[in-house]
């Protein structure tokens, strides 16, 4: 038996602590009792519903894959330098955080839309990023970056420099030291960034619709098709609603499973 | 080896300067937050002072806030200093050999070589067993033994020791101080201890610090035998007995013969000493039984207190007791006693 030291709460916190965890249960509970399940094979492979689901998986991939060649360079300069600023450049990277999606599809719209800051400029190449499977992967990135930024400079913080510093000593270059060194002590913050990255590109509604639109095989991702399809057959929108909670309580298993083997 | 080294650092009240000429190995001795740390860090590049110049082996590493001359910074790398720190910092993910064919993989080598470099130095600090496991598989004096050994496999031109046994079990910091007497014949290293053992078994010359000052330098056994400044007179609180080599103990010019436990790489015969703290020192009315195999007779001298023991003083030894022994024993100077200790707590080398 497991001798646990005596947990000291008082008693009362029980029952709001209860209720929040319900709150957040129950829905998905009321949710399963809706699925249909004699249609719910069928409808979750319907043309619609398969192209929308592949464009997520792979627009999702992309964005988890600029997170990292973007993100992990930006976190191990916010936790291995320190610089004029660099509270205020962290607070403005981490804004995507807080900030409502559509917000941010606003912004990149008149970042890279046609008559965008940088959209007329590629323009000229010939480039149109709004409205495309591009502009899908961009949404979903500027969303999902500083969760990555956040999960791989607090690993980096924790692992500290010390190993760093020892194998500089040992004769390391600096690239030698952040490919031998800082990337394997740090892979399992990575990962978990990585992954809650990945989450919340798959999750991303918002700065899509506005940045990219819906447009069924190029910018239709799943959380998109379920919108739609709540307005014309709910029960696909529940299956569908189903296969995004599986995979988010697969992608939250991934993470803690990551977190767990870093401690 | 020849350096020469001055550094101020504001924020740490740090102003030091030091010049070695062809020595191998250093002990800077010096109390807590003299700034002995700071010597190591500044030479090995991984702190860059408001002021400072190194220069090793004729090669200058760091010359930063002098007008005149050119500024110079080597990045750590290039250094060809590597740092061994109290605790042995081995990579997490790196098996034992992993990590001391760290260094040679830097360096350019084959992963061949550089694998039969790493054994070769697993070799020479006893820790061949453990080449396959993780540190976290590793006791904290075996993970120090592959410290070492990772560190001399970078075929640093000059080796720092920044409190090496502080660390470690008491119990076995003595194997490990014997390893590095052996292990570091032949190469340049600068050792930061605030052991005084540390300084006798390992270095050639020592440099005492205090206070962010260099207070005195000079050859290990000049200063600790006539120590000329406080702290190292401090320091060398130690019972030190010079003489000839008999067995596996010193005989002294009066007839005493104090056993120990002889470096094994010390000569068989000449000059010798025996070193012993006066905490491993017991005092007795009668001679004790069982396996003490050194009981000296004495007259007490003084006694003075010392942190939670009292130090019982005749001509030439000293002891550390408890005050309840101190008590129980009913000492008082002039009384005649036996000073006892075990030849396991007494360390014997050419002198």
């Amino acid at each position: 038996m497991v001798v646990r030291p005596h947990h000291g709460l008082p008693t009362w916190v029980f029952v709001p602590a209860a209720a929040g965890a319900l709150f957040v249960i129950l829905p998905l509970a009321a949710m399963l009792t809706r699925v249909q399940w004699s249609r719910f094979f069928s409808l979750i492979t319907s043309d619609s519903s398969t192209a929308a689901l592949m464009l997520s998986l792979r627009t999702s991939s992309a964005s988890t894959l600029l997170c990292v060649i973007f993100g992990v360079p930006m976190a191990m300069i916010l936790a291995r330098t320190s610089f004029r600023g660099q509270h205020l450049l962290r607070s403005l990277v981490l804004l995507p955080l807080v900030l409502p999606p559509v917000v941010g599809g606003i912004a990149l719209l008149y970042t890279f839309g046609r008559k965008g800051l940088l959209g007329e400029s590629l323009d000229i190449l010939g480039i149109q990023i709004a409205f495309s499977t591009t502009a899908v992967v961009l949404a979903q990135t500027f969303v999902a970056l500083p969760f990555l930024v956040v999960s791989l400079e607090g690993a980096l913080q924790t692992a500290g420099q010390r190993y760093e510093a020892v194998a500089a000593t040992l004769g390391a270059r600096p690239s030698t030291v952040f490919r031998r060194v800082t990337i394997p002590l740090v892979l399992p913050g990575l990962a978990s960034g990585a992954v809650l990255s990945f989450a919340r590109s798959l999750g991303e509604f918002g700065a899509t619709i506005t940045f990219a639109g819906s447009l069924e095989g190029v910018t239709r991702t799943l959380p998109l098709e379920i919108y739609l399809q709540r307005e014309t057959d709910p029960d696909a929108a529940v299956a569908l609603s189903l296969v995004l909670v599986v995979v988010a309580v697969v992608v939250v298993g991934l993470a803690r499973g990551g977190r767990g083997a870093a401690a | 080896m020849t350096l020469e080294f001055s550094a101020t650092i504001e924020e740490r009240g740090v102003d030091l300067a030091l010049d070695i000429a062809d020595q191998e190995v250093i002990a800077i001795l010096g109390p807590n937050g003299a700034g002995k740390s700071t010597i190591l860090q500044v030479i090995s590049g991984l702190l860059r002072p408001d002021r400072g110049h190194v220069k090793l082996d004729g090669r200058t590493l760091l010359n930063v806030g002098h007008a005149e001359t050119p500024r110079v910074w080597v990045p750590p790398h290039d250094r060809g200093v590597a740092l061994l720190a109290q605790e042995p910092l081995l990579f997490p993910h790196l098996t034992a050999l992993d990590n001391v064919a760290f260094g040679p993989r830097c360096a350019g080598q084959s992963r061949h070589r550089a694998t039969s470099s790493a054994t070769h130095w697993l070799k020479e600090v006893d820790a061949l067993e453990y080449a396959a496991r993780k540190p976290a598989q590793l006791s904290g004096g075996q993970a120090q033994r592959v410290s070492v050994a990772r560190a001399l496999a970078a075929e640093p031109r000059l080796l720092l020791l920044d409190e090496p046994m502080a660390a470690l079990d008491i119990a076995i910091a003595p194997s490990i101080r014997q390893m590095l007497r052996r292990v570091l014949r032949g190469q340049s290293a600068i050792i930061v201890t605030h052991d005084v053992l540390d300084a006798l078994l390992l270095a050639d010359r020592v440099v005492v610090v205090d206070q962010g000052d260099v207070v005195e330098q000079g050859l290990t056994a000049e200063v600790l035998a006539r120590p000329r400044s406080a702290f190292a007179a401090r320091i060398a609180g130690l019972n030190m007995v010079q003489g000839d080599l008999e067995g596996s103990g010193v005989r002294d010019e009066t007839g005493l013969v104090v056993q120990g436990v002889p470096d094994p790489s010390a000569a068989q015969y000449g000059r010798a000493v025996a070193v012993f703290r006066p905490s491993a020192v017991g005092v007795y009315l009668h001679p004790p039984g069982g396996s003490i195999r050194n009981v000296i007779p004495v007259t007490v001298t003084e006694m003075e207190p010392r942190g939670d023991l009292i130090r019982v003083r005749s001509a030439h030894l000293s002891a550390d007791i408890t005050a309840g022994s101190v008590a129980e024993l009913d000492l008082v100077p002039g009384a005649k006693v036996l000073f006892a200790v075990k030849a396991s707590e007494v360390a014997v080398y050419s002198a």
